[in-house]
């Protein structure tokens, strides 16, 4: 094992011992390849952030460029480069959300040609206030062919105040060819007459409804789930947030105990790189996190109930 | 030049690409209670309209989900789907149990929902879903499932799902003549703002939908047949136990088969249909490459096709047009053995 200065590898070196000195099931000695955990992290969200000067942070060199070394990264790892694994190749995307995001059309553009150069699908996802402001961005981004899929956030307020000219970008939108998912409450999307457009009713389209009085309920009602869904398989993807630093899902975004690394730094010497760090994600796709059910309550953010109680865990050990 | 050099480079690489897919599909049965009119397997309480009733064995099945790990290229990912697989209930969980046991990671199914009719039934069996493995249930619910299955039963059900922590996947169809609309407003608005994801699209004319639905009525499709369906495939067990790459269509016509899983490993049949060239062609090359060979042994298909699906289940319906691939592939076959015996036979005389 080689020696490590990054106190977040030395962590995990720490929450793997623990963890597997806990359940015994796994003996340190024990470790699983790379290869096993690498093809979990074949996709990578970021989360981006508008500076003042309509540059994104992080910038679209840096990101082209650690898109560039993560993908060298995946190919070694899963075995490609030696004529291993070339079907773990598919289905790999690079994610780009944050607010105001069309005001840097451009640099979506410069990442989208770099990831789409190496195999990666792009998806952008904005919300449909800024699509609106910014529509000659969007059909100059999309105009350009490398964008594979958007994600539009339609918030009841826009719906309500935008609704005809909402129903137009649904409309422009779902005649693209690109994969187009619509996130939103659905009761305001009736009354302003989406799902009664043609147009879209025509298309293929994903919705993801969103449910604001669910979080309340579940908290007045402590309603939670009895058995939750505890591996994060279907969870993992990287995150990569707008100072660089790399999480293993969107449920730790933040948690300095959960960080891989930043982008700044070389691959190798993230978490990607080190084996034990590679264990234990390995463990929480396969079997989940070590929160017990007692930690579980009802979610309040969102995010699933053994998420957010994971997130609390993790917290509580930096915080130590 | 450059072009052309770029497209010998893709055939070299995809001619040893492996098929992979994004999970196996298991359709344990063709009978199903309802008898939808846009229903692609042609699926009703006597099996299929087309292929016949059938039903496979729960030990049978899960010697093959246990074979099926060993698949390569397979995403661990299990999905039960039918006809409406879930009249069989127990045997549901049976196979859940086992595909959880073997290291499948994600685990789902497809259903009507018509267990959802009282809010203590859909709670019962959410609830067992989830104890048997389930992560995720696709819900079919749409203009031509009302005469068969209640609103209130889906509705039920999909807050069932949600309490369970099963997550769902509302699956809607349109036409022309039945949109969004139609459907979700028949929903509870709670129930439907609780499914984790609606997926709507519209019919593809083929299975049922080619007889009962109106052509005219059927939108057209943005994406044509120009495109290949490698990134889409599931290795799909059928009702009689033929494998197929996918449960689109395919897996619906009985004219091109790889492989029966009552008589031999999946395993096997998976790695043959990875060296079939048909299947190769069509999953890499996409389904539109066959019709020029069709068109040379006098098989003209036309183009009024709503998307590579609909061009692909029209071909391997078709015995005439199967047994014209055969014969394509055959006389390429034997040309090719016979230039590398012409080879063979210069490098002996020249030694």
């Amino acid at each position: 094992m080689a020696a490590t200065t990054n106190p977040l590898v030395q962590h995990r070196r720490t929450a793997v011992s623990a963890e597997h000195a806990a359940t015994g099931a796994l003996p340190l000695s024990m470790v699983w390849p790379i290869t096993t955990a690498a093809g979990r992290f074949r996709s990578a969200t970021f989360l981006l952030e508008c500076s003042s000067d309509g540059e994104i942070l992080p910038s679209a060199s840096n990101i082209a460029k650690w898109v560039d070394s993560l993908h060298e990264w995946y190919l070694h790892a899963v075995g490609v480069s030696h004529g291993d694994g070339i079907h773990l190749l598919y289905d790999r995307e690079v994610a780009l959300m944050g607010s105001g995001i069309l005001t840097c059309a451009e640099a979506l553009q410069k990442i989208a040609v770099a990831s789409r150069a190496l195999g990666f699908g792009v998806s952008v996802s904005i919300d449909a206030e800024h699509a609106l402001s910014e529509r000659g961005r969007l059909e100059w981004l999309l105009a350009q062919g490398k964008i594979s899929a958007v994600g539009l956030i339609i918030t009841p307020s826009a719906a309500r105040g935008r609704g005809p000219e909402i129903v137009r970008l649904l409309d422009d939108l779902a005649e693209q060819a690109i994969n187009l998912g619509i996130i939103a409450e659905l009761g305001p999307l009736f009354d302003i007459g989406v799902m009664d457009s043609a147009k879209v009713s025509k298309a293929d389209l994903t919705w993801y409804p969103l449910d604001m009085s669910a979080a309340q309920t579940a908290i007045e009602t402590n309603a939670k789930p009895p058995q939750p869904v505890r591996p994060c398989f279907a969870r993992m993807r990287l995150f990569v947030d707008a100072g660089g630093d790399i999480y293993p899902c969107l449920g730790l975004v933040g948690v300095a105990a959960a960080r891989i690394g930043n982008i700044a730094d070389a691959l190798c010497d993230t978490g990607l790189g080190d084996e034990l760090s590679m264990t234990l994600l390995h463990r929480w796709a396969c079997d989940g996190p070590d929160v017990p059910d007692e930690m579980l309550l009802a979610p309040t953010s969102g995010l699933p109930s053994l998420c957010e109680a994971h997130r609390g865990v993790l917290i509580e050990i930096e915080e130590r | 030049m450059d072009h052309i050099a770029d497209l010998d480079a893709r055939w070299e690489f995809l001619a040893t690409m492996p098929i992979r897919y994004n999970g196996l599909v298991v359709e344990t049965t063709n009978r199903c209670n309802a008898k939808c009119g846009m229903c692609y397997q042609s699926a009703g309480p006597r099996g299929s309209d087309v292929l016949g009733s059938a039903t496979i064995q729960t030990d049978v099945l899960k010697r093959c989900i246990r074979e099926a790990v060993e698949v390569p290229t397979l995403t661990p990912r299990f999905h039960l789907a039918g006809g409406e697989a879930f009249i069989h209930l127990n045997e549901c969980f049976d196979l859940f149990r086992t595909a959880a046991d073997c290291g499948y990671l994600d685990i789902t199914g497809t259903t009507n929902a018509y267990w959802g009719n009282s809010t203590s039934r859909a709670t019962q069996v959410a609830t067992q879903l989830r104890e048997c493995g389930v992560t995720s249930l696709e819900i079919s619910w749409d203009y031509w499932h009302m005469p068969f299955v209640s609103a209130k039963a889906v509705s039920n059900a999909l807050l069932a799902c949600r309490d369970a922590g099963v997550d769902t996947n509302l699956r809607v169809l349109t036409t022309r003549s039945h949109g969004l609309s139609e459907a979700l407003s028949a929903l509870d608005p709670i129930a439907m703002a609780r499914t984790n994801r609606i997926s709507s699209g519209p019919v593809f004319p083929t299975g049922r939908a080619a007889k009962t639905i109106p052509r005219e009525d059927i939108h057209a499709s943005k994406s044509g047949i120009g495109g290949a369906c490698h990134a889409t495939l599931n290795l799909t067990v059928n009702s009689f136990g033929e494998v197929f790459p996918c449960c689109a269509g395919f897996d619906q016509t009985k004219n091109y088969l790889f492989g029966n899983i009552h008589n031999e490993s999946i395993v096997i049949i998976a790695e043959r249909i990875n060296s079939d060239p048909i299947a190769r062609t069509v999953v890499f090359g996409g389904v539109s490459s066959l019709l020029p060979i069709l068109k040379r042994a006098g098989i003209d298909l036309g183009d009024d096709y709503s998307n590579i699906c609909h061009l692909c289940w029209t071909i391997f319906s078709s015995d005439k047009s199967v047994a014209a691939l055969r014969a394509h592939v055959d006389a390429r076959r034997q040309r090719a053995l016979e230039d590398v015996l012409k080879s063979l036979e210069v490098t002996e005389v020249s030694a």
